[in-house]
């Protein structure tokens, strides 16, 4: 009897599997991978944990954007607006109500205040339960983004090439994206750096 | 020759993998990752170990899709016939079990497919069959004379040749069968047949071809 071909030999590659699941192969790679599959236990299992997934995320593939930043761009558009029509300076304490995206509850560790360095700074809040990443943004009293940065944990330092000027004024804030889909989010925080 | 489909990437792939400003490339990471959180998540979770566990398997997928330039997200090719999310699905999967291998050696897998596995494979497969087929039905040590071991081993032997003229397909679907045990709406799904009428159809299509191949060899069950 015949032994297989070299090719029916070769493993899956992830490209395969997901172009397998999707339905998407020709019908001549189909045929070449499915008689891979016949005398692969390996890429048989492979394939089937992989569609057993595939079906399990299915349903919402789009996950919700972060809402809670859309809330925080309306919201430091609203306090520019703020900032700007008076002479009433924001603090720390100064309640500000973010318009959407969930309660603000996340603790704010710093930086806030004024006469920070203007280098070195280490953003830190409060970790929420549940919560799979967070999102720090960084902007200027005018609402433009200087700087934002996601990742896993709670505190995140400005990175050298960022750099602060003396006296003008910075505002930010922190989201975290919930493992339900949810957000939560501090408040906005305000600091500026030292002359 | 039907094309493999074409699969758009998403916008914020391009962005992230060819916007030459930075700020545009990092916005464009996040908008990626927040769209497909919860299916990177499924994968992680999909190990078990807990909370915390998963966590982790996150934040490494994270982190070697990022690793050199987003290395593994240029991979991706559109016009191999995936989607976007099921390729990812697969690569965050993939990635986990390299985590895992990494941190507690190497996950369980059955044997690589070389020649003697493959082997191994047909052999159990063919012996499926002949049980299914009702020609292999020699329980009792005494009926095991040598004249119906060489009619076993004929058997056995032609049943692996004309296994081997069956399209890759039927194979798989014996495979899946037999080898692997599994219910026939498992098997429709992984074929992608409507029902699991459709594959006992094609299951007692092949096993009906076979049967006929044996009897025009003059090999027809365990009385003759």
């Amino acid at each position: 009897m015949s032994e297989p071909s070299r090719e029916a030999l070769e493993h899956l590659t992830d490209a395969d599997v997901a172009a397998y699941l999707d339905r998407g192969l020709t019908a001549t790679r189909r045929d070449r991978l499915e008689a891979h599959l016949a005398v692969c236990g390996e890429c048989r299992r492979e394939v089937l944990e992989a569609q057993q997934l595939v079906k399990r995320v299915r349903p919402f593939r789009r996950a919700p954007v972060w809402v809670g930043s859309v809330a925080a761009a309306a919201a430091v558009v609203l306090l520019v607006a703020k900032l700007g029509s008076g002479p009433g300076r924001l603090t720390e304490t100064a309640p500000l109500v973010r318009t959407a995206g969930g309660t603000s509850q996340l603790v704010v560790y710093g930086p806030t205040g004024e006469d920070l360095p203007t280098r070195g700074l280490r953003f830190i809040w409060g970790a929420a339960a549940g919560a799979v990443t967070y999102r720090l943004t960084l902007t200027g009293s005018d609402g433009v983004i200087v700087w934002s940065r996601s990742g896993i944990d709670t505190a995140v330092a400005l990175p050298d090439s960022v750099v602060l000027r003396p006296g003008r004024r910075y505002l930010w804030v922190a989201d975290a994206l919930l493992a339900d889909g949810a957000t939560r989010s501090t408040e906005l925080r305000e600091f500026v750096p030292a002359r | 020759m039907s094309e493999a489909r074409e699969h758009a990437a998403p916008l914020e792939l391009h962005l992230l993998l060819g916007a030459p400003e930075e700020t545009v490339r990092e916005a464009a990471w996040e908008k990626l990752i927040a769209a497909h959180t919860r299916l990177i998540l499924a994968a992680a979770r999909s190990f078990g170990g807990g909370h915390d566990e998963a966590l982790n398997r996150y934040a490494y997928i994270l982190e070697k899709c990022r690793e050199t330039d987003f290395r593994r997200l240029r991979t991706f090719d559109g016009s191999g016939g995936a989607s976007f999310s099921t390729w990812l699905t697969v690569i965050a999967r993939r990635l986990c079990l390299d985590y895992e291998r990494a941190r507690y050696g190497r996950y369980p897998t059955v044997a690589k497919s070389g020649d003697n596995s493959n082997r191994a494979v047909r052999r159990s497969l063919v012996d499926s069959i002949a049980v299914d087929l009702d020609i292999d039905r020699i329980e009792s040590p005494e009926a095991d004379s040598q004249e119906t071991a060489m009619v076993r081993a004929e058997r056995t032997r032609t049943l692996r040749a004309l296994w081997s003229g069956l399209t890759p397909r039927e194979q798989l679907l014996l495979a899946l069968r037999f080898e692997d045990d599994l219910p026939a709406a498992r098997i429709a799904s992984m074929l992608g047949l409507p029902t699991p009428f459709h594959v006992y159809r094609q299951l007692n299509g092949v096993l009906a071809k076979l049967r006929a191949a044996l009897v025009s060899r003059g090999i027809d069950g365990p009385g003759d």
